[in-house]
């Protein structure tokens, strides 16, 4: 898989690794056989459909659910194996629950007793920004603001890596542009990477430099986003020309009317053939390209290689 | 963790405080009249010989408050489904625990703070409630004089049921990951158990006394059987089983048959039968009531000479009586059995839970 050099020079390691990771249910696989490495520093945005495995995967890296077989690593220790693992490891899970009885100054109450690298005053400086009231109860938040509380505790704990799953699916638009502004904020006061999974590729286009896909359960795609988008074409040509495609290319995705043909296509060189004529794609046509065919059922049982 | 599982706790902890002390209130208040009653007019009653009625009236006097301690029975069932089957099913069911699990201390932790705060706080309020209704009921206890019919809700035991009762409610809701079907679990898991405890275990908790004697009919007065002096009254009748002349158990309870019943079927004439054992050899008087399809079952209170007819029939049969009982010098070697029993009990849930927290 692609790893990337951060420049420190002090080699690479891995926020999220997993090794053949499988999750099963009583009847269906929630996460079958997936295996990543997605090195430090970066923000990740793991899409994929209602369903697909997202919230499995973010919630087996939080150490909430153990796999049936395989491994993940989180920064390179066992999730949840111990405190000092689980105080590395932030964690935002779907719908932002929290106890609905304790105040906003409970909850940064909470954080503060439980974890040992408590930031108090950040803590109260992004709750003095959001404008909550320190004595509301959660429960009497709106979906915008509780997401912000979530957003809190597992900010002010200090993480090296941030996990967050769904965190703005139940917000309104504002409400969403403001989460995601923030967190991009603490990114970058704070080096932290983050994880975040969402079925909406506008979300992950505005924020996320890597790109993780997931479909039926199964690792689609996974890259940094402008490798991604640059050894990604979209062909427009003659129908017949299809089956005359040079070998360095892989037909992703493809849709045909009576005389031409639209492709998605991996390539690791530029594509010189002059019956064809070559568009950049948007994540968004990638995403969809990878998606359409997840759900026709053809795509490759791994992850295709990205060129370097 | 500690600070979490407390500030969760606190709410109850109020409610728990507070019927402690309305039941505090209601013993103080009627404390003092109780005791003075039974110090003035119950404990000098033999002077005056008139000990039956005195004793009566006073049982009745105090039967309401009697009734609410027996009732207390339910108070660990209602600390199970109340305080220990929300505790982890709550966190399911609100998805909390996803917020309390990520952070920076282990599932371990955060399933041991909540069961020490929540789970002491409520075994504290029931083992006060346990204390007062104990001392309370002294007097009552001592004219009633049955110790082991009030064995659940005295002494030390009522504590040992709440542990139990809220560990079960832990274990049902880590499980059902649902408050209200982990309550209805608790209440009747409970129930189950407690009852096949006191039925089934309890009485083996020792081997029982055997005591042996020929059979006589109990002695009838006003209508009322009077219980028969050996064992004591005090003891815990286990079984108490009829025997014929051949070694058959042909009864329980004191009587024939499984319902312990005693009757006469008056046969015409001047015969009649000892009901389920045979014919009576001697002749009766004539029958003093005739009820239905010429069957007399005699209770209320027959005639002397209807009486030795039934007594001299009875004796014909050379019936023995085996009554197997626990003497109430056991009473606390049992307490500290049942209380052993149900912590270990306790234990074992609270070790299972912790597993499949942990493990799911």
């Amino acid at each position: 898989m692609l790893s990337v050099n951060l420049g420190d020079g002090s080699g690479v390691s891995a926020v999220l690794a997993t090794e053949a990771l499988t999750k099963r249910y009583r009847r269906h696989d929630a996460l079958s056989d997936c295996s990543l490495e997605i090195p430090e520093g970066h923000v990740v945005g793991l899409v994929g459909p209602n369903g697909s495995g997202k919230s499995t995967l973010l919630n087996l890296a939080a150490g909430l659910i153990r796999p049936t077989s395989g491994t993940v690593r989180v920064l390179g220790e066992t999730p949840a194996a111990s405190p000092a693992q689980l105080s590395k490891v932030g964690f935002v899970a779907q719908n932002t629950p929290t106890y609905e009885g304790l105040s906003v100054s409970d909850h940064l109450r909470f954080g503060a007793h439980t974890n040992p690298g408590w930031d108090h005053s950040l803590a109260q400086r992004r709750i003095a920004q959001l404008g909550l009231d320190l004595t509301r109860r959660a429960g009497k938040l709106s979906g915008g603001q509780r997401a912000q509380l979530a957003l809190t505790l597992a900010i002010a704990k200090r993480p090296d890596v941030l996990l967050l799953d769904e965190p703005v699916a139940a917000l309104d638009p504002l409400a969403r542009r403001e989460f995601l502004q923030i967190l991009m904020e603490t990114v970058a006061d704070h080096q932290v990477s983050v994880i975040l999974s969402s079925h909406l590729v506008a979300d992950v286009e505005r924020v996320c430099d890597y790109l993780v896909i997931l479909i039926s359960s199964r690792v689609q795609l996974a890259g940094e986003v402008d490798e991604l988008l640059a050894s990604h074409h979209r062909l427009v040509g003659p129908r017949e020309g299809v089956a005359a495609a040079p070998e360095n290319q892989v037909i992703v995705d493809s849709s045909y009317t009576e005389r031409q043909a639209t492709l998605l296509v991996r390539s690791d060189g530029p594509i010189t053939d002059p019956a064809w004529i070559v568009e950049a794609v948007s994540l968004d046509d990638l995403v969809l390209g990878y998606m359409s065919q997840g759900k026709r059922g053809g795509g490759p049982a791994t992850a295709p290689e990205i060129p370097r | 963790m500690m600070w979490l599982a407390w500030r969760q706790f606190r709410a109850q902890a109020v409610i728990l405080a507070g019927a402690v002390v309305v039941f505090a209130v209601i013993f103080g208040v009627t404390a003092p009249h109780l005791f003075h009653v039974y110090d003035t007019i119950v404990k000098s009653c033999t002077m005056h010989g008139d000990c039956n009625s005195t004793q009566g009236a006073f049982l009745n006097n105090y039967n309401f408050y009697e009734h609410l301690v027996q009732d207390s029975i339910i108070f660990p069932a209602l600390l199970g489904a109340f305080l220990g089957a929300p505790l982890v099913a709550r966190e399911y069911e609100h998805d909390t625990f996803r917020l309390a699990w990520t952070q920076s201390e282990t599932r371990t932790k955060w399933f041991a703070a909540k069961i020490c705060v929540a789970g002491i706080g409520g075994i504290v309020a029931i083992g006060l409630f346990s204390l007062m209704a104990t001392l309370w009921s002294r007097p009552w206890d001592h004219v009633n004089n049955l110790p082991f019919s009030t064995f659940d809700t005295r002494d030390l035991v009522p504590v040992a049921y709440a542990a139990f009762a809220f560990a079960l409610g832990v274990a049902a809701g880590a499980v059902l990951r649902r408050t209200v079907p982990a309550m209805a679990v608790t209440l009747f898991g409970y129930a189950a158990v407690h009852f096949f405890f006191s039925e089934n275990v309890r009485p083996h908790f020792l081997a029982p006394l055997r005591f042996v004697s020929k059979y006589t009919l109990p002695f009838f007065s006003n209508g009322s059987v009077v219980v028969r002096a050996t064992p004591q009254q005090s003891d815990w009748i286990v079984t108490d089983q009829l025997i014929n002349k051949s070694g058959v158990v042909i009864g329980e309870h004191g009587g024939v048959g499984s319902n312990g019943n005693i009757s006469f079927r008056n046969l015409g004439f001047d015969r009649a039968s000892f009901e389920g054992v045979g014919r009576c050899p001697n002749k009766f008087p004539a029958p003093p009531a005739r009820v239905g399809g010429g069957e007399t079952i005699i209770h209320g209170g027959p005639s002397h000479a209807m009486l030795d007819a039934m007594q001299k029939c009875v004796a014909s049969f050379h019936l023995r009586t085996i009554v197997t009982y626990q003497p109430v010098s056991r009473f606390w070697t049992f307490q500290w059995m049942e209380f052993g029993s149900f912590l270990v009990l306790t234990a074992v849930l609270f070790a299972f839970s912790l597993w499949w927290v942990r493990r799911h």
